[in-house]
């Protein structure tokens, strides 16, 4: 499955200890970045919660956030949502 | 009884780990102010004295921070109040061994980081505020 930003695009996978990295990253599991990115998103948000499933050449998040601020927020937005429900493990509660 | 230490209190955050909870590093002072707006229940006819009652509580709690990364507490932080979602929160005595037993204060709560200080000669100082997002369940210095 690829993701696509802007005019790019990138191979996405599914990693391994998702909830892992984004807790280290962002302080929230995968399941409350559903949540966040369903009510309110910046492209700061969507590039964190998207990068654990690019590859490590993909650029940071920093570079990310400015390549999907320039690209359509609301689709990056979908398809990252997406991507995280299929990956994440049960909701809370 | 004796006089109570600010030192011995601590505000903890609920971690991605629901229900489960860790104090945020690099806190400093926690003040709270709470206003209750007074209801004149008055009229001509009290026999000389104006009568009152008090209304809604409105909590506000700020906390300062001397930042100190990498914590996901703070980074937790940081994300909710970006993202305008609230977490449970709670001020527990016993310091750092402080537990679920000890909290003093706890409640659902929007948070908002209203000031950094990136200091001179100094420390990244961070100012949290904390607005009810809930009535707290817990309420009770002790």
């Amino acid at each position: 499955m690829t993701i696509q930003i802007g005019k790019r695009e990138f191979a996405t996978r599914r990693p391994q200890n998702l909830d892992v990295q984004l807790v280290e990253t962002t302080g929230c599991t995968a399941a409350e970045h559903v949540d966040i990115l369903g009510v309110r998103a910046t492209p700061y948000q969507v590039a964190r919660a998207l990068r654990p499933f690019l590859d490590k050449e993909a650029p940071a998040v920093s570079d990310l956030a400015t390549l999907i601020g320039d690209a359509d927020l609301v689709q990056v937005r979908t398809d990252t949502v997406a991507l995280l429900q299929a990956a994440a493990p049960a909701e809370k509660d | 009884m004796a006089v109570l230490l600010g030192n011995a209190y601590l505000a903890w955050f609920e971690t991605a780990t629901a229900d489960t909870f860790a104090a945020l590093k690099g806190q400093g002072t926690y003040s709270e102010t709470r206003s209750q707006p007074k209801i004149d229940t008055s009229d001509k006819t009290t026999t000389g004295y104006s009568t009152g009652a008090y209304g809604n509580t409105e909590y506000e709690g700020s906390l300062d921070v001397r930042v100190n990364l990498p914590d996901p507490v703070y980074t937790r932080i940081e994300t909710m109040s970006q993202s305008q979602t609230p977490i449970k929160f709670q001020i527990r005595k016993g310091g750092a061994s402080g537990a679920n037993g000890d909290a003093i204060f706890s409640a659902l709560v929007n948070v908002s980081i209203t000031s950094r200080s990136f200091n001179k000669d100094g420390t990244v100082d961070a100012k949290i505020s904390v607005a009810l997002a809930a009535a707290p369940t817990v309420d009770a210095l002790a």
